[in-house]
């Protein structure tokens, strides 16, 4: 095969320059330079080339949740943990790291010749997509997201630990590492300011050949353009109704993403979706639909409510799934396209635990309730106006 | 001291993941026999979780396929050989242009094409005028002067472009630099002119992506196309 690369010619022609960045509005909202871009890695790379400690493994079994719903787990461990994560400047900060068991080996090594990961991304946090060196001499192609506030990341480093050892699917954890930084400044790290000064969270996990639904065209082309397209490209619909699949799955698992938009569920080339990005996701005892049925209904009908907003949203760039549809018509093709699998998921779900005698049979008539009670909730809020044009 | 992963993740998704152990078998099966009926007739038989999902699918006929081995880390595009495909393959391979390396089969009437996992069809994304983040991301702009620059090296060391050129006949494969690759079978021909190529794909775009300009796309596709053009 190819091996010596023949030198790129750069686009030179006056009259058909490239235009600047500065023309465009990027998916982020603002361009990320190449130079903020590198002083994050090169500070990631001091971090971790200089003499800090092994990571430190969380005892995540050492803490149980909350049955009275009040607070959710990532808040209870990260109450325990505060001192030791504190963005003070004082401290033993080589005590912040945490790798997760999966992972019993420190990072010892950033690829200085970073590569381009060409995903295009859609990240409020400017994730870098990096490849490391590790103790064993392995390598690992990662992604990182980069929190100003560092207890962020370590929220998120929680979250997902507990999201897959309850048994969802989603990219691997590997570690949380906080650095405080030399001075106390709260702005974005993403932003071109003096980063080097601010404390920064990095949750860094595997990277995966995924990609975010949001971006797929058929998805963007709309529901109509969909229902009329051919047999191979109706299945984009199979995309969406995973998405209520496996919000049905976390709810009934006692997880609540706060964020649940289309862009925070991503494809696998094996055609399994996932949820990414649980920063924001509560998160309960298991039998959170039993304890606690009236959160559990509104909690369940907000995050699916943030999906159907998602999917009918003036981001940039805009996506308009269900441009055309209103009213009644609006809520049935919702669904059609999402509210139809997360039932029939979180029904067969319900009858597997009262089959394995793991509900009683009141139990099991109040979660079957409490699915009407979700599906009344998310069916209001699709059919007011005046909440789709305030998410707006 | 164990060996080196090609890469990173392979090593930690073998903990991770269970191979779905049935699928290699299948696809060994595939490979063998001695003309192009075997294979079209166990192409039939092939099941759907075998295959690549649809938005990252390089399949483009029914005679192909995209076998996806999850568990191994493992995908092929499988086809019937042509003499076209294989003449253009060397000329490629000659020119020193990237492209998707090959393998042989039992079945000496196939062509077997080793495609990375992380290679997605170009014409399943949207094409906003975009341009890329560093290193996150890249924008539709930057995607069309890469396929420009592509195509560039394509005509001015052979001499000769994609017949009937579509989007679908490139895949985009993240976390690769060189990250736009033509998808085999290939159909290269000296009748094929930049700028005509360079207008199919604005049409193309028109067609399949109406909702967003491409006006910079195509300046970007047509700038980099130009360079070769000129010379």
């Amino acid at each position: 095969m190819v091996s010596n690369t023949p030198e790129i010619p750069n686009i030179s022609r006056p009259d058909l320059q490239v235009p600047s960045p500065d023309d465009f509005q990027h998916s982020e909202g603002t361009y990320t330079s190449p130079e903020v871009t590198n002083r994050k890695i090169e500070r990631l790379k001091l971090i971790v080339q200089t003499n800090r400690k092994p990571y430190r493994i969380l005892d995540l079994g050492a803490y149980e949740p909350d049955e009275t719903g009040s607070k959710s787990l990532d808040q209870i461990v990260l109450a325990s943990e505060a001192e030791k994560i504190s963005t003070n400047r004082t401290g033993n900060m080589d005590a912040l790291d945490y790798a997760c068991s999966a992972t019993p080996e420190r990072i010892v090594r950033i690829q200085s010749n970073v590569e381009g990961a060409p995903v295009r991304g859609n990240s409020a946090h400017g994730v870098l997509f990096l490849r490391l060196g590790t103790q064993r001499g392995q390598f690992l192609d990662v992604a990182v997201k980069a929190f100003s506030t560092p207890s962020r990341a370590f929220i998120e480093y929680v979250n997902t630990i507990v999201i897959r050892e309850r048994g969802i699917d989603t990219l691997d954890p590997i570690a949380v590492i906080i650095d405080k930084g030399k001075g106390s400044g709260k702005s974005n790290p993403t932003s071109n300011s003096k980063i080097t000064n601010e404390p920064i969270g990095y949750y860094i996990s595997v990277m995966e050949p995924i990609r975010s639904i949001d971006r797929l065209r058929l998805v963007r082309s709309g529901y109509r353009s969909l229902l009329a397209s051919d047999e191979t490209h109706r299945s984009y619909l199979e995309y969406l109704s995973k998405t209520g699949e496996i919000l049905a799955q976390m709810h009934l698992k006692g997880i609540f993403p706060g964020d649940a938009q289309i862009k925070n569920f991503a494809l696998r080339q094996d055609g399994k979706v996932i949820p990414i990005d649980f920063e924001n996701t509560d998160i309960f005892n298991v039998d959170f639909f039993l304890t606690n049925p009236e959160k559990f209904a509104d909690m369940s009908q907000k995050a699916l409510s943030v999906l159907f907003g998602s999917l009918n949203a003036q981001t940039t760039p805009p996506i308009n799934f269900f441009n055309g549809y209103s009213g009644e018509h609006l809520w049935n093709a919702f669904n059609d396209v999402v509210f139809n699998a997360y039932a029939s998921t979180y029904e067969e779900l319900v009858l597997r635990k009262a089959d394995a005698k793991e509900l009683s049979v009141d139990q099991f008539v109040q979660a079957l309730e409490g699915l009407e009670t979700i599906r009344g909730k998310v069916r209001e809020r699709v059919l007011t106006p005046l909440m789709i044009a305030s998410k707006h | 001291m164990k060996s080196v992963p090609e890469a990173g993740f392979d090593a930690r998704r073998e903990t991770t993941r269970k191979p779905k152990d049935y699928l290699g078998p299948i696809f060994v099966n595939l490979l063998e026999g001695t003309s192009i009926e075997d294979y079209l007739e166990k192409r039939k038989k092939i099941p759907q979780d075998a295959l690549t999902q649809t938005a990252s699918n390089l399949a483009r006929s029914a005679e192909t396929v995209d076998f996806l081995i999850p568990g191994f880390h493992k995908r092929f595009l499988v086809y019937p050989k042509t003499p076209i495909d294989d003449e253009a393959y060397a000329t490629l391979d000659k020119a020193q242009i990237p492209q998707f390396a090959r393998e042989t089969a039992p079945n000496q009437s196939l062509t077997v094409v080793k495609i990375p996992l992380n290679a997605w069809r170009l014409d399943s994304t949207d094409f906003q005028e975009e341009l890329p983040t560093f290193p996150a991301g890249n924008g539709a702009i930057e995607i069309m002067h890469k396929l420009g620059i592509l195509l560039n090296r394509i005509y001015s060391k052979t001499k000769t472009l994609p017949l009937d050129f579509k989007l679908c006949q490139v895949a985009f494969v993240t976390g690769d630099n060189e990250f736009i690759k033509l998808v085999p079978p290939y159909s290269l021909s000296e009748e094929v002119n930049p700028d005509e190529l360079a207008k199919r794909v604005e049409q193309e775009l028109s067609a399949i992506d109406p909702n967003n300009p491409h006006e910079n796309q195509i300046k970007a596709l047509q700038s980099a196309l130009s360079i070769i053009v000129s010379k």
